[in-house]
């Protein structure tokens, strides 16, 4: 009894004394925050299937306004279509009796608060939204179909659909990570792609007569913006309402330049970091087998290991 | 009685702390929200092509600076073309570069767009070409550019010197009774051609040069006999004129710098078409072939005669790079 009414009387004390301090709760540092290491949340859609657009049972209308041409006619994008299916899809034909699982219980999507110093990020945590991992090349999600109709309007006249679909769509290995650095949000992506096939077609103005597909045949895109707090990624409106995307520059990375611009070897230089980015940094790798365009082959594609030293993209009124 | 008394008093506090909260924006507002206008659409025709185009334009601002190890486009086998060749084919790919100051100097890209041509068949809409498009475009542009299909048209200017240079003593009698002097300033526009016939060949091309029957021109310091420039005798014929080369490998050319004179320059662009298509920029129409094409612009890279005979360097693309001795 003694005991309880002495918690009490601490408790009190403490309550009243941090009102009267004006103290409030503070945020963890980061360096605190950075020892946090959650379990996360795993993210899995049983039987998901998604089907929209005034072409479905007489759904909504999603529209994109507010465009014009160059000669200032008013644009109207339609979308009359966007589904998310099982295999088999069929171009969004069999969606509602064809669902999928977007992600697995033993390989989810995942929510997950990081150890920064885990990932290139000293000191810091790291909010990450993960796809299902990739692991030796297998694809460890179930593989969506996905497909969206696009229909054109100028100046009241609808002109033609541009339909795109998307089989067997699987984003494991994908990722992006958060953090909060030099008074802003910074990150890094990775985005991967895989999909044995992605059409391109044109129907008239009402949704027909589709003309010629143009497929992509097994395209592999394995995307990675950023390096860790080395290189982050920002993304920023300024006053005037226009968005800069920026993938920070590499310069200043070499505190020893020698006379051809590039960076003196030896400890403390900034050559080791620079090296390990050019050999094993952030890249993007893409492979297109074949692109068939009315049953003739126009060959492969291949970008490989494009890495970026430095991206800045602003916005401006047209 | 302390205990929920203590409570009470937590509540308390914790209603002091929480004096502001965010309000959501009701939909009647959001619905007055709007986005900068960046994007715009425009639909042209075109009769004599029975196309149609769709072009969708973004308005940005790209500053940037990257590598790649490979940039091929388009490969597959064709008849006449050698086995394993690509439409576009740059290894050790590069844009922008880094002065000798370790200062890097971005490559600047305005306005990009995507435009789609729709061919009308039969009442039906055969998607015939797309094209990655730049408005404007400087900077350097580096690569072994071991196949290319499209246009590379090169301006060549210089002093006569560069040519006497590679001149043998026949060759300096001929150019000296032409009027050519060291210090005459010569020019001469450079295409994709086939080395072993002279002729233009926009197609899997591995040499730029000048075409049969094109000359020299004098335009500055000329003696009195440089009309002979313009006779046939002075022209080139299978890629030389008076047994100087006139053409040249486009491995040669490692660094080029695109853009007018410091400015960013129109119509580079990157396409695809099943069919040959003319491509429409305001009152230019550049003709492009089934495949991939690039089309970098006239006026877009001048070159002098040195550079023409041996080449232009690279220019240093990394700060660790292997064609600087690794570093």
């Amino acid at each position: 009894m003694m005991i309880n009414y002495f918690k009490d009387a601490t408790a009190l004390l403490l309550i009243l004394s941090s009102q009267l301090s004006y103290s409030d709760l503070e945020p963890l540092n980061d360096s605190n925050l950075s020892d946090v290491d959650g379990a996360g949340i795993g993210l899995v859609l049983e039987d998901f299937v998604f089907n929209a657009g005034e072409s479905v049972n007489d759904g909504g209308t999603f529209e994109i306004s507010g465009l014009q041409t160059s000669a200032d006619e008013d644009v109207v994008i339609g979308i009359s279509q966007f589904y998310i299916a099982g295999s088999g899809s069929n171009r969004g034909t069999n969606v509602i009796s064809n669902p999928v699982n977007i992600g697995r219980l033993t390989n989810p999507f995942n929510l997950e608060l990081r150890d920064g110093n885990d990932v290139g990020v000293v000191n810091k945590a790291v909010f990450e939204f993960a796809a299902p991992k990739k692991i030796n090349g297998s694809r460890m999600s179930e593989r969506p179909d996905l497909g969206i109709r696009f229909d054109l309007e100028i100046d009241g006249t609808r002109y033609q659909s541009l339909e795109n679909h998307i089989e067997s769509l699987s984003i494991d290995g994908s990722y992006i990570r958060l953090w909060g650095g030099n008074n802003r949000m910074e990150g890094e992506l990775a985005l991967n792609i895989y999909t044995p096939n992605i059409e391109f077609f044109a129907c008239d103005n009402t949704g027909s007569n589709c003309g010629n597909t143009v497929s992509f045949k097994d395209v592999s895109i394995e995307l990675e913006l950023g390096k860790g707090d080395y290189q982050p990624v920002t993304f920023e409106v300024d006053s005037g309402g226009n968005f800069i995307f920026n993938v920070a520059t590499l310069q200043g990375k070499c505190t020893s330049i020698n006379g051809s611009g590039g960076c003196n070897s030896g400890t403390g230089t900034g050559y080791a970091e620079l090296s390990e980015f050019y050999t094993s940094g952030p890249s993007t790798n893409v492979y297109i087998n074949d692109v068939v365009v009315g049953g003739q082959s126009f060959g492969s594609t291949t970008i490989d290991n494009l890495q970026i030293q430095y991206l800045e993209v602003t916005s401006h009124d047209l | 009685m302390l205990n929920t008394f203590s409570r009470t008093i937590l509540l308390f506090c914790l209603s002091s702390l929480s004096q502001a909260q965010l309000v959501p924006i009701d939909e009647r507002e959001l619905s007055n929200t709007t986005g900068q206008a960046f994007i715009n659409i425009d639909r042209s025709s075109s009769a004599s092509q029975n196309l149609d185009f769709t072009k969708l334009t973004f308005g940005l601002d790209v500053k940037t600076s990257l590598n790649a190890d490979l940039l091929e486009l388009g490969k597959y086998d064709v008849a006449g073309e050698a086995a394993g060749s690509a439409d576009i084919k740059i290894s050790d790919f590069a844009l922008g570069h880094i002065d000798e100051n370790g200062t890097l100097v971005p490559f600047e890209i305005s306005d990009p767009f995507i435009e789609l041509a729709f061919e009308d068949v039969g009442g039906k809409q055969n998607l015939a070409g797309v094209r990655l498009g730049f408005g404007g475009a400087l900077g350097k542009l580096s690569g072994n550019i071991e196949y290319l299909t499209g246009n590379i048209d090169v301006g060549i200017r210089g002093v006569g010197r560069s040519i006497y240079d590679k001149a043998g003593f026949f060759q300096d009698i001929l150019l000296a009774a032409a009027g050519v002097r060291n210090n005459s300033i010569l020019s001469a526009g450079a295409e994709l051609v086939d080395k072993d016939t002279g002729l233009s060949d926009r197609f899997r091309a591995q040499y730029v040069g000048m075409t049969n029957g094109q000359n020299l021109s004098c335009d500055q310091n000329c003696g009195a006999l440089s009309f002979l420039l313009d006779l046939d005798f002075t022209s080139s014929q299978g890629c030389g004129v008076l047994g100087i080369d006139t053409c040249f490998p486009l491995t040669n050319f490692k660094s080029l710098d695109i853009g007018d004179n410091g400015n960013k320059s129109e119509g580079l662009f990157l396409s695809f078409q099943t069919k040959n298509i003319a491509w429409v920029d305001g009152n230019t129409s550049t003709p492009t072939s089934r495949g991939a094409f690039m089309n970098i612009p006239n006026g877009g890279i001048t070159v002098n005669f040195d550079q023409a005979f041996n080449g232009t360097p690279r220019a240093r693309t990394k700060y660790v790079d292997p064609y600087f001795g690794g570093n």
